[in-house]
């Protein structure tokens, strides 16, 4: 006999933690990849967690630290004032998930443990160097975001573990971000390439003190492009390398046939809008 | 109006006591013989009722020229029904689906057009000599090519081809087939586009006759051509379930089923070549199209027939043949879909003309306007424009569309990465059936009630495309009544004799007309009536805002309402069943040559573009559509058919196409399945142009199709002079766009 599926709607992060020890739970949050992934089958979800009651794992702080909580929606990133002035790279990236329903509904901390290579809000979060604080019962550990992804819908997330909050330090004032992204349509189009480069210029404006550049749905996993970076770390800006930065990111990243494209269409591509995007971040890094 | 408030209900929306739930097992294999059907596991399901398989079928297993309701033998595709699950649930009907096994013995797939015409090739059907689909030849003659080609300063040789494409509705099929237990009748209901054929279709499958079947067509999400043969079959099939468990069963497709046995628009190749003078004047054109049916066949026979009448194009050439064929392939099928083989002749023809123009360093538009049909010229298939014959506004639609665009050429080279093109294209489009199947007829029935309401009744329906409006316009405008009177109850084929299918933009034109004589005879026996009351001549008496009297004399009236009493209390009948038909027309098969259709739709449309040509995005900016339909019975109409119309053609350009890898379907939902979005839809400008034309009722004539047709020849002519490169198969996607031609098949690139 097949045992009846039970709903849990905890409105405390504790106690949806204590479900989670006692229970075999499939967590819903938005619900907008998982109940796509399922829809023909959604029995086979068993007994469900949602977390849509826990407040507190809702909205954004900015302090020392700049906090997303996992329950925040694509349209609250997108519409956060301090995100839209100091990060408009990260509240554009929020703004290519989907459609509007979707992003009404759907959540970062769903887009990260989706662990989708084509994960709009990857690129400019791993281009933050943003940390995940991962909790399981009593136990809270911190991963680099970068590190938290293994493959396509795998990641470090271990059953019975949420994640609570994804986290950075806000970037120098003269640092710049810039997120591009190629769908086939210009909405509810999943990525077949993207990159987010956040620049940091040094202070006299001339060169390249810090770079960080992150590709998505160019490899299993999100893929940060560190010696295209250590390329760039310095590098004049009235002198860039760039068609050697290009020769080294096409050997960075991995991209792979599918139905949206194929390997080669993403090599070529993902150095234009790695291009333009670097171009991008560089123009705005002037403007403050 | 009830589909926007959501009060319309769907099939899916029904429920009938003690009703089942069925489930098809598909095939595994584009192409197998099947060994063993093992079907005990499912059985073992206590909610399984039965499992049906082609032994059940008690009629007819064949129907609509070869489609099986269950494949016995062979698969021939990926969606073809093997056997059927019925069961109390949805969801034991679908676990028992997956609990049949079905042993198969594979056979080497047809893939391809150059698959089926391969010598050796396996056949698709065994019962047939080669793959070529049977009746699906045409030609069209007219002029002396050889010598055409002689005379031409130059010769241009192209080939172009396009893709499957999917109607993308957005209710996918459901059917529920309702027995009376009383006697041998069946009901089904269900998103059918032509409940005609369905009733026929199901009859045979029953082996009963047409008259015990009845098919209540329900409000319809969508079908644009396609609700036909795989809502057909799921009909036979639920019919068959019916008669075996005496109970209502219902079958409801999910969108991947939809998607993998449904019909979609046929793939065709375009081998042109084409004669020119130095002065742009096109003296000759051979063209040899050929349709990928896929696995089964009932419209390309259709599909080409109207091809070879349209594939050169609205240009006055003189020296035309034109062959046409279709081939059977181990893959999903071409069915009937909006625009019916035009939209892919006009990107092939419309292509063509660009790249004459391009060879001949002229301005598209002015070849276009060098070489439009007009007035003393004559169609490929011989009918007289202008004076005497059939209207011919395309030099003026030319011109006009151009100014109100304000069209010029981009000037070249552009700087920057980010490119413009404009793109024009034109197009005609025979009105109707025409000659495609002998008459083009249908009948209507108009009954005025004792309460003064007015019931009208129509063989075609309405998919969603207005035909209930324009039919009780054209009914209130005839009897000189409000439209609240009219009353339409939904389509039902035990209440009107069979008037063929709701396609071919012909609802409006043919199934107008019909219903404008049914309302003509009523509105005789109105006057009738009134005439006994005002003691005057019926003859001489008109109908206005329910009133009837004799312009004569207008003190002396009497009121609608007044009439309908008397007629009544004495006796007479306020009704008609009226049945126009076209006749069959005078048309040789042979040449081409005749009266194809009795008139035709012209139209252009022009459409702006901005290629990204460092990542192949393209963006449309912009769009005018011209169109002729004669009179404008509902503008309004007009209009949402001709901005549904350019998105479709849109996505036909530059997104959608069915992705397969050996005869499987890979893109089998709308997450791989792209079609436009309406961030994706650019500005629509629509320019209807009134002809005079006096062939349909009060003038009008048809849009649905012409409004889709013209579309993505035009955008697939704006990339090309954004980028500089020609992109000869559809669609144009972001990495043809790109390269100028296809990776993963073969392109030809310029």
């Amino acid at each position: 006999m097949e045992k009846k599926a039970q709903y849990f709607a905890p409105s405390a992060l504790e106690e949806a933690l204590k479900l989670l020890q006692k229970h075999q739970l499939t967590v819903i949050a938005g619900g907008t990849d998982l109940l796509v992934q399922n829809y023909e089958k959604l029995p086979a979800l068993g007994s469900i967690l949602d977390m849509s009651r826990i407040d507190a794992l809702k909205g954004i702080e900015v302090g020392k630290e700049v906090s997303i909580y996992t329950l925040t929606t694509h349209a609250q990133l997108e519409a956060h004032p301090w995100i839209k002035e100091k990060l408009p790279f990260l509240a554009a990236a929020a703004g290519e998930v989907g459609s509007p329903q979707v992003r009404n509904r759907g959540t970062a901390g769903g887009n990260i443990v989706n662990a989708s290579p084509a994960a709009d809000l990857a690129p400019p979060l791993i281009s933050l160097d943003a940390r995940v604080f991962l909790q399981k019962g009593n136990e809270e550990r911190i991963i680099n975001l970068e590190d938290f992804f293994l493959g396509p819908g795998q990641s470090v997330l271990e059953k019975g573990e949420l994640l609570v909050k994804v986290v950075f330090k806000p970037p120098p004032a003269r640092a710049a971000g810039c997120y591009i992204k190629i769908g086939q349509r210009k909405a509810q189009a999943i990525a077949i390439t993207s990159v987010a480069v956040l620049v940091e210029m040094a202070a006299d404006g001339k060169e390249i003190a810090d770079i960080r550049i992150c590709l998505g749905s160019v490899g299993p996993v999100p893929i940060r492009a560190r010696k295209t970076e250590a390329l760039l770390q310095g590098a004049s800006r009235a002198n860039l390398p760039l068609k050697e930065a290009c020769r080294i990111l096409e050997a960075e990243i991995a991209p792979m046939d599918d139905i949206r494209g194929t390997a080669w269409y993403r090599q070529q591509v993902s150095k234009t809008i790695f291009r333009r995007a670097l171009m991008q971040a560089l123009a705005h890094g002037e403007v403050r | 109006m009830s589909k926007v408030t959501g009060r319309a209900r769907f099939a899916d929306d029904l429920s009938f006591h003690g009703m089942l739930f069925a489930s098809t097992v598909y095939s595994q294999h584009p192409h197998a013989r099947i060994k063993k059907v093992d079907m005990s596991k499912a059985m073992d399901i206590p909610e399984v009722l039965a499992v049906i398989t082609p032994d059940d079928v008690p009629g007819s297993n064949g129907v609509m020229r070869g489609f099986l309701v269950l494949a016995g033998e062979k698969v021939k595709y990926v969606g073809d029904g093997v056997a059927l699950v019925v069961a109390k649930s949805e969801t034991a009907a679908r676990k028992g689906r997956d609990a049949v096994v079905v042993d198969y013995e594979p056979l080497p797939p047809v893939l391809s057009i150059d698959d089926a015409l391969k010598s050796g090739a396996s056949l698709v059907h065994e019962d047939k000599e080669d793959n070529i689909i049977s009746k699906s030849r045409y030609q069209l003659k007219k002029g002396d090519l050889e010598r055409g080609f002689a005379e031409a300063d130059f010769i241009v040789e192209r080939t172009y081809e396009t893709q499957f494409v999917a109607h993308a509705y957005i209710e996918p099929e459901v059917v529920i087939a309702v027995p009376d237990f009383n006697q041998e009748f069946m009901t089904i209901y269900g998103s059918i586009q032509n409940p005609f054929s369905a009733r026929a279709a199901v009859a045979a499958a029953l082996g009963w006759s047409v008259g015990q079947v009845k098919i209540v067509q329900n409000a319809v999400g969508g079908t644009f051509g396609g609700k036909d043969e795989c809502a057909i079959l799921n009909a036979c099939r639920a019919a068959i379930a019916s008669i075996k468990t005496h109970r209502p069963v219902k079958l409801s497709l999910s969108r991947e089923e939809s998607m993998v046995e449904g019909p979609k628009r046929h793939p065709y190749r375009f081998n042109f070549k084409v004669g020119v003078k130095k002065d742009g004047s096109i003296l000759a054109m051979k063209s040899e199209l050929i349709a990928q049916g896929g696995a089964y066949n009932n419209k390309a026979q259709f599909t080409n027939w109207r091809a070879s009448i349209h594939a050169t194009g609205p240009y006055n050439i003189p020296n035309i043949e034109t062959r046409v064929f279709g081939v059977y392939t181990n893959t999903i099928y071409g069915g009937a879909m909006r625009g019916f083989s035009s939209p892919q002749c006009i990107f092939a023809q419309e292509s063509l003309m660009d790249e004459i123009a391009q060879e001949l360093d002229m301005d598209p538009l002015e070849l276009r306007r060098k070489n439009a049909l007009s007035p003393g010229h004559t169609l490929p298939d011989g009918q007289l424009l202008g004076e005497g014959g059939l209207p011919a506004p395309l030099p003026d639609i030319i011109d006009n569309t151009a100014r109100k665009f304000k069209y010029s050429k981009p000037a070249q080279p552009q700087e920057g990465s980010v490119k413009k093109g404009i793109g024009i294209a034109c197009g005609f489009r025979g009105a109707g059936l025409g000659a495609e199947a002998g008459a083009d007829a249908t009948g209507a029935i108009v009954t005025v009630q004792s309460d003064g309401s007015i019931t009208i009744v129509s063989g075609l329906t309405d998919n969603g495309q207005g035909l209930k409006v324009a039919f009780s316009q054209i009914v209130a405008e005839v009897l000189g009544v409000s439209l609240d009177r009219i009353v339409y109850p939904t389509t039902d084929t035990s209440i009107i004799p069979d008037g063929g299918p709701t396609v071919a933009s012909r609802g409006v034109m043919i199934g107008g007309r019909a219903m404008e004589k049914a309302a003509l005879e009523v509105k005789k026996k109105i006057l009738v009536v009134a005439g006994e009351i005002l003691q005057l001549d019926p003859e001489k008496l008109t109908i206005e805002n329910e009133e009837i009297f004799s312009p004569d004399n207008p003190e002396k009236r009497v009121s609608y309402m007044d009439v309908v009493s008397r007629a009544y209390a004495t006796g007479q009948m306020l009704a008609a069943l009226s049945w126009f038909s076209t006749g069959v027309p005078e048309f040789d098969y042979e040449t081409g040559q005749g009266k194809s259709y009795p008139t035709y739709s012209w139209g252009m449309v022009i459409t702006e573009v901005e290629v990204d040509t460092e990542t192949g995005l393209v963006k449309v900016n912009r769009a005018l559509s011209t169109h002729d339909v004669g009179t404008a019975i509902n503008p309004a109409a007009i209009k949402g058919q001709v901005y549904g119309g350019y998105v479709m053609g849109q996505g036909m350009a530059v997104l959608e196409d069915i992705e397969q890898a050996n005869g499987f379907v890979k893109s089998k939902n709308f997450d791989e399945y792209l079609i436009p979005t309406a961030m994706d839809i650019p500005d629509i400008d629509v320019l209807i142009v009134e002809t005079g034309d006096t062939y349909g009722p009060f003038g009008g004539k048809s849009v649905g199709e012409p409004g889709t047709e013209m579309a993505a020849a035009s955008v697939a002519n704006a990339i090309a002079q954004a980028t500089g490169r020609r992109i000869r198969n559809l669609p144009c996607n972001l990495e043809r766009v790109f390269l100028g031609y296809n990776l993963t098949r073969q392109g030809t690139a310029r």
